[in-house]
């Protein structure tokens, strides 16, 4: 415990914020409390709503004009009172002394100013330094980050430089200064898996080497387990549980903090093995806290005394927990999980070839560009987006197809041409053995009611203005050829089927959770008995505690209805868990075809590899991260030839994958590797997996 | 710059227009702010005067039984004009006619301009690029010119009394209005519905094969409608300065008619230094009133906002 | 038709200029009404007119500008002042509409009142020291009797000649008792023989030398040599404004001395004031209300009647012209034309009952709808307002239609609709209007009105040498126009002046432009 002795960043102690709406006080975040010492990484967890962000701000001082930081807070930074500063007073702690990572890089830097002058500007400003020294250490500090070209992109404006670009240079911006604190909000969120796992380690290391204290707020137990020392879990504005991270991973005391964890799926879980172990309910609002303990009414070990507010307690030195019950969790007399969730009923190995339902076939889609004035002169056509470049694949009845990728791989794009919402430049699609048209215009009722989907946004997916009930029977009147009475009593059955009480129906979208709101979706899909539903990124909009509920609804659905899902997600894990089978997409082609297990056992191609490896790993013991992709992911309008991953392959044979498209290997199976390289070839370049396998 | 600072946490209830389905709704949610309260009466004020003003005025517009130039007091509030006609009674009556113009205005150019903005918002395309730079093109020249020109036009044209021209002929300044919002009402609904037509509902609306007709207004429609009250309301207050400034440049309204931009200038010049009064309170009352319907609309615009 | 102007004169200054109006269009109704307070004078007006305020000038604003200054185009009050300074007339009239010398010093009449002998003042010269010729005068005359507007003023002139000693004889095909009144028609200045550039050199023999012109004012400077003496004040400056409202801020501001020509509300206030000397001048100018004689109601005498007996001149004469001018008794024949003037006749007392039941007689028992078409000038459209208030007592319904003058005249809306405002400017003599609008074959015979009595009666008073029989065919007009005549003529303007107390001897003329200001004193 050498961190002991180091110094006390950061005190926080009773912080309280309340925000004003209608006319009255709400208070978001109610007696938080942290201490965080030099080069120690301080998590913050929850789900959204918990709080999480508004207390790392009320840290910062930066709240909304609606809201207010309680009498009773106090904030103490290097020995001073922030609170009781001064909006002046408090510039140059703004400035230089804390620095801020925020979630979207795009809206911390100015768009008109050059990178390299908005970060030489803080220098300026608080440190005295003349123009050509801050541009000097700008240039030093863009390296640090790992920006290639440094001295080219100090001179690049925001926009012409991608998520991850503009998240390192945020970085380099909050770290420039040498702070003492460094606080990050959700800072990898909105990047792509590969991105996230680089930003990561390079947090880790600049905090260890700048010896500054840090605030990380996520959702993401996985990238706490990866990078945390301590970290706190919130729930509905309050702290439930405090400690160092290998404690809570392998200890947890709150029955809040297992049930997130039990709700995430491990790399490699599937349906087939359990169910997930979800949170019933969803989070309180703020302006109806339940009285007693906040997390009561979600709790399966709650009882009577669950009525009166537990105080936050510290069952051993250097850890809290605010429950009642902590001390017979920790002696293991009872158990959160009530009841075993049933898994999908295995399968006997000859029963998981099923008929086609839906073959694709060389399918194409490409957007064209429109010309500028110079190709317009020079009668030149320029290269349009390859979004999608000849795909073939096909999905068996009742089953579902998993489809994993970066953003900008095409998987969002293939599943609009499927279901008829993006016309395909060329290509084929058979639905039970018949070719159907393109587009959504064109194809009959009885198609249409064969192909449904699921969209990712729960808030854009139900129009606002009509009711649940009246966006379920649409699609029952209209392809079910349903009368209205008739509609109405299914649209009963139908929220049975997705757990919503039958009340919903006359509930607007707005008064629903993301979860419910989702679950109606779901039953919308579901309205017309398609064949198959097409899951875009599904669940990635979901807390993890609700996504999990999600996740078994649709498994259990697919098994009473034997529906088909073709299931879109850029996360690993939950495909690896709904899918039977997985293709691996990068930059509209597929390179890896394999039942669901044989996508996390060497040989993998490459570029599954590397996903695979960015993954941040529930297990705070695990760091073994040996494959890196480099660089970003290229642009579809200007293709890579040969092998579209040699840019960014570790594995790189020579100068064949520039030149030549790898052909399709088979590794085993119904499991095929698009890669110049042979499928044994691989597994020796693919070791470590076997051993993480093994343990 | 963190996520959650623009909107405090709190639960989103239903769709405000739903929610305030009610006139009674409405009100309620306006009465929150001072301001928007304050503006609110202020134009149900006016409403009723529109409504009630023949009972509540003590004189006829153009009655002028009583001697010119009286001071305001006594049996005449606000005094007589140069004609003896009372003053208080005209601002009263002065009210339906703006209300009917600038109102019934508004809500043609409202209604046409929905249609228009959803067509070619929802169409896209080459329809609206060419309605676009239509639209833009319209946008560039100020209401009041276009107004003034057309009215001039119309103005001079004589029709057979009781024809059907004479009766739009009559109706011109009202049909004028309309014409000189239709795009920018347009401009608005089409941005909206640009905004929404990318949302999954309309795709999941298109998946079910529903007609455009279906998709457009029961799919994008209701969506629109915040920015719509929003826009109708800011329109109508635009309206009203625009049917007093026609009034006062002569070609709004015909004498005797109590059009109080016709009162303010038909007692300008040397007539102000004489009766004041007769300028000043319907200058007033128009003043009061677009005040009133711009400090409403910023209420309505709030109590929409507050839906997200 | 050049003479429209002129003769639609009266009191129609305080429409909206064309640059105000686009001020309102561009700032709307709240900078209107801040333009209400006042409107700004250029800052070179500003500058020029105090400069000259410490040398005994006599500066005049007018509320519009001069278009054409050929004397025989001219015809706006601006135009006429600038010819009056410049130039010369044989025959001046005064504010009483009576004759008074100028370049004529005396003149007398043949018996059978064919030539006219004219005496022309002596020792008279031009601005570049040329003495007057008897040629300059012929030659004037030769010109305005070519081509253009005077044309017909003088058609009746059989011969113009030199006379015995330094006199002018003019001989007229038929006798013409208002022919010395021709002669003082606004565009008969003498010029000088073989002018060139009219227009714009102005050599003429008047009280005022031109010093500088440019588009907001006229300087001028005294004529030392006037052969009837030299003014008594070193310069007169025309001050040009946009509008009245203009030219009254300037004299409230004491940038200016004279302000002719104005609405009756401003003028009321002004004289209120006190701090000005104000007069008015009763004229003859006056707005006619007419209906069609030959067509449509006003072709039925019992509506006319009913007309006149649903009006309330008084009410209407004190609510627009405020008192100034004179009741009108529905003939052009106004009171400032003492000998012609009758009241004879009496005016029946309005009694709406008695119209209603007329109309009634006349087939409209249930009521009668009519427009009202006036040009759209303030005080017509009052007039509109209050007649069609005292007429809707009777049952008749009138729809007010008021139209820009352009339209109103060029389009001749005027000569055509069944119900019409019109007002005509001052002149000094009756005989004109009779031969103007009401002669069954008047070129603007609006009313189309055509009654063989009244057509002799014109013709007797406006050529009978016997001035008794003229005094008595004007009252017999007067009697048949109040009984049957298709006019309602309210009220006979008021011309105004008011100018700052330091100013003397400035006699406003019904007819502003002729004011004459060479007796003026500046104090």
């Amino acid at each position: 415990m050498s961190m002991a002795e180091a110094q006390t960043v950061l005190q926080v102690e009773n912080l309280s914020i309340s925000y004003k709406v209608n006319g009255g006080w709400i208070r978001a975040v109610r007696g938080f409390q942290v201490e965080v010492r030099a080069g120690q990484i301080y998590g913050i967890v929850g789900e959204s709503g918990s709080g999480k962000s508004t207390a790392a701000s009320g840290v910062l001082r930066y709240l909304a004009a609606n809201g207010r930081t309680e009498l009773e807070s106090r904030v103490t930074f290097l020995g001073e009172d922030l609170l009781a500063k001064s909006r002046r007073e408090m510039q140059p702690v703004w400035g230089a002394q804390i620095g801020t990572v925020p979630q979207n890089p795009a809206a911390a830097l100015n768009p008109s100013i050059r990178v390299g002058e908005q970060v030489a500007e803080i220098l300026r400003r608080h440190r005295g330094l003349s123009r050509q020294d801050a541009l000097d250490r700008t240039v030093e500090m863009f390296r640090r980050v790992r920006l290639a070209d440094a001295e080219g992109i100090v001179a690049r404006y925001p926009h012409e430089l991608s998520g991850g670009m503009q998240q390192r240079v945020v970085i380099a911006m909050a770290l420039i200064a040498s702070p003492q604190l460094l606080i990050l909000d959700e800072p990898t969120t909105n990047l792509d898996v590969t991105t996230e796992a680089i930003i990561l380690d390079l947090v880790r290391e600049l905090i260890r080497d700048e010896q500054a204290g840090a605030l990380y707020v996520t959702h993401n137990l996985g990238v706490i387990a990866q990078l945390c020392e301590r970290v706190i879990v919130m729930y509905a504005g309050e702290i439930m549980e405090d400690a160092r991270v290998e404690d809570l991973f392998v200890h947890p005391l709150h029955p809040y903090t297992i049930g997130l964890l039990n709700s995430v799926p491990r790399l490699g879980q599937t349906k087939r093995d359990a169910g997930l172990i979800s949170i019933p309910g969803t989070p309180p609002s703020l302006a109806e806290l339940p009285q007693g303990c906040v997390y009561a009414p979600r709790c399966p070990l709650a009882i009577e005394i669950c009525k009166t507010k537990p105080p936050l307690e510290a069952p051993m030195p250097g850890r809290l927990v605010r429950c009642h019950r902590w001390p017979e969790i920790a002696r293991g007399e009872v158990s959160v999980i009530g009841r075993e969730e049933k898994a999908v009923s295995p399968l006997a190995a000859g029963d998981l070839e099923r008929e086609r339902l839906l073959t694709v076939e060389n399918l194409t889609k490409h957007f064209p560009i429109r010309r500028s004035l110079v190709q317009a002169l020079r009668r030149e056509q320029p290269a349009p987006v390859r979004a999608v470049d000849g795909v073939n694949l096909n999905i068996q009845q009742g089953r579902t197809l998993g489809l994993v990728g970066e953003s900008g791989s095409g998987k969002t794009s293939l599943a609009r041409l499927i279901v008829g919402l993006l016309d395909r430049t060329a290509g084929t699609i058979d639905l039970l053995g018949v070719e159907i048209e393109g587009s959504v215009r064109q194809r009959s009722r009885e198609i249409l009611s064969e192909l449904q989907m699921v969209f990712q946004n729960p808030q854009n997916s139900l129009n606002p203005y009509l009711t649940v009930g009246q966006a379920i029977r649409r699609p029952l009147m209209k392809l079910a050829g349903m009368n209205r009475r008739q509609a109405d009593r299914e649209v009963q059955r139908l929220l049975e089927a997705v757990s919503l009480r039958a009340e919903y129906a006359q509930r607007y979208p707005g008064e629903l959770s993301g979860g419910e709101k989702q679950r109606v979706a779901i039953a919308r899909a579901f309205a017309s008995n398609p064949a198959l539903i097409v899951c875009d990124e599904a669940v990635s909009a979901l807390d993890v505690s609700v996504q999990s509920a999600v996740l078994n609804l649709l498994a259990e659905l697919q098994q009473g209805l034997d529906t088909s899902y073709l299931f879109i997600s850029h996360d690993l894990a939950v495909v690896a868990y709904l899918a039977d089978y997985i293709a691996v997409m990068y930059l509209g082609q597929l390179y890896e075809v394999g039942y669901g297990r044989d996508l996390f056992l060497p040989p993998l191609h490459p570029y599954t590899e590397a996903l695979v490896a960015s993954i941040p790993k529930m297990d705070p013991q695990d760091h073994t991260q040996p494959v890196r992709l480099s660089g970003e992911i290229p642009s579809p309008r200007h293709m890579p030839g040969g092998c579209r991953f040699h840019t960014r392959c570790p594995h790189k044979l020579g100068e064949i994958c520039e030149v030549e498209e790898p052909p399709w290997r088979g590794a085993g199976g119904e499991h095929y590797i698009r890669c110049h390289r042979e499928p044994d070839d691989l597994t020796g370049l693919q070791q470590w997996l076997l051993d993480e396998e093994r343990e | 710059m963190f996520k959650q600072l623009s909107r405090a946490p709190g639960r989103i209830a239903r769709p405000v227009w739903v929610g305030l389905a009610g006139a009674g709704g409405v009100l309620r949610e306006l009465m929150r702010s001072p301001q928007s309260a304050l503006g609110t009466l202020i134009v149900l004020f006016f409403l009723m005067l529109a409504l009630f003003g023949p009972q509540i005025a003590p004189y006829r517009a153009n009655d002028q039984s009583s001697a010119p130039r009286l001071e305001p007091g006594g049996e005449h509030l606000f005094g007589t004009d140069y004609l003896g006609r009372d003053v208080f009674s005209r601002v009263i009556l002065g009210a339906s006619s703006i209300f009917r113009t600038a109102g019934f205005g508004t809500l043609i150019a409202v209604v046409i301009g929905t249609f228009v903005g959803l067509f070619i918002g929802y169409q896209g395309g080459t329809v609206d690029e060419i309605a676009g730079r239509v639209i833009d093109a319209l946008l560039a020249m100020p209401a009041l010119l276009i107004a003034l020109v057309i009215l001039g036009i119309v103005r001079n044209l004589n029709f057979e009394p009781g024809s059907w021209q004479a009766r739009l002929a009559d109706n011109s300044v009202l049909l004028v209005i309309a014409l000189v919002y239709v795009p920018i009402v347009a401009r608005v609904v089409r941005s909206s519905t640009l905004e929404i037509k990318t949302r999954e509902f309309i795709e999941a609306a298109q998946m079910r094969g529903e007609s455009r007709l279906y998709i457009i207004f029961r799919e994008i429609f209701p969506s629109v409608v915040p920015a719509l009250v929003v826009e109708a309301s800011l329109r109508f207050s635009y309206a009203i300065f625009l049917v007093a400034s026609l009034g006062f440049l002569g070609v709004a309204a015909r004498p005797p008619s109590p059009d109080w931009g016709l009162m303010v200038n038909e007692n300008r010049g040397g007539l102000y230094d004489l009766t004041p009064w007769a300028l000043e309170y319907p200058a007033a009352a128009i003043a009061l009133l677009v005040v009133g319907v711009n400090l409403m609309s910023d209420g309505i615009r709030r109590a929409v906002q507050k839906s997200g | 038709m050049s003479d429209i102007r002129n003769r639609k004169a009266g009191n129609d200054v305080a429409r909206l200029s064309r640059r105000g109006f686009l001020k309102i269009g561009a700032a709307g109704l709240a900078a209107a009404a801040l333009e209400l307070a006042g409107y700004d004078l250029s800052p070179s007006q500003v500058a020029a007119a105090l400069a000259r305020r410490q040398e005994g000038a006599l500066r005049v604003a007018w509320g519009g500008a001069p278009a054409t200054l050929d004397p025989l185009f001219a015809s706006a009050d601006t135009e006429i002042a600038f010819l009056n300074a410049v130039y010369d007339y044989l025959i001046d009239t005064n504010n009483n509409s009576e004759l008074v010398p100028r370049l004529a010093t005396e003149w007398s009449v043949s018996e059978d009142g064919l030539t006219y002998t004219l005496q022309i003042a002596e020792g008279v010269t031009f601005h570049d020291g040329s003495a007057l010729a008897l040629d300059d005068i012929l030659w004037t005359f030769e010109r305005l009797r070519g081509e253009g507007p005077t044309a017909d003023l003088y058609a009746d002139i059989t011969s113009i000649e030199a006379g015995e000693g330094n006199s002018i004889v003019f001989t007229l095909a038929q006798p013409n008792p208002d022919f010395l009144y021709n002669l003082t028609d606004n565009h008969a200045v003498i010029l000088k023989q073989g002018a060139e550039n009219i227009g714009n050199e102005f050599n003429g023999t008047g009280p005022f030398r031109l010093d500088e012109y440019v588009t907001d004012r006229a300087v001028f400077s005294a004529n030392a040599d006037y052969w009837g003496g030299a003014p008594g004040f070193g310069t007169l400056e025309f001050v040009y404004f946009d509008s009245v409202e203009s030219a009254v801020n300037a004299l409230e501001g004491g940038v200016v001395d004279v302000v002719l020509r104005m609405d009756n509300a401003t003028y009321l206030n002004l004289s209120n004031s006190g701090s000005y000397s104000a007069s008015a001048v009763p004229t003859s100018g006056h707005d006619v209300v007419r209906l069609r004689a030959d067509q449509g109601p006003g072709a039925d005498e019992r509506v006319r009647q009913a007309f006149k007996l649903a009006t309330d001149r008084q009410a209407i004469f004190d609510r627009i012209q405020f008192g100034f001018g004179a009741v009108g008794r529905d003939t052009p024949i106004s009171p400032v034309f003492e000998r012609y003037y009758t009241e004879e006749t009496p005016l029946p007392a309005r009694d709406p009952a008695a119209a209603r039941q007329l109309l009634a007689d006349a087939g409209y028992a249930e009521g009668l709808e009519m427009t009202l078409y006036t040009p759209n000038l303030p005080d017509r459209v009052a007039l509109a307002q209050a007649l069609a208030a005292q007429w809707e007592e009777a049952g008749i319904m009138i729809t007010i239609e008021p139209q820009e003058e352009a339209v109103y005249y060029a389009d001749n809306v005027w000569l055509e609709v069944d119900l019409a405002i019109t007002p005509w400017g001052a002149r000094p003599v009756p005989q004109i209007y009779l031969d103007l609008y009401l002669k069954s074959d008047a070129q603007w015979n609006e009313a189309h009105f055509s009654d063989e009595e009244v057509d002799q009666l014109i013709e007797v008073a406006g050529s009978s040498l016997d001035e008794e029989e003229r005094v008595n065919a004007y009252h017999e007009l007067q009697r048949i126009l109040i009984e049957r005549g298709p006019y309602i003529i309210p009220y006979f303007f008021a011309q105004f002046g008011v100018m700052a107390n330091t100013v003397g001897g400035v006699e406003v003329h019904p007819f502003a432009g002729r004011t004459n200001f060479q007796q003026a004193t500046v104090g």
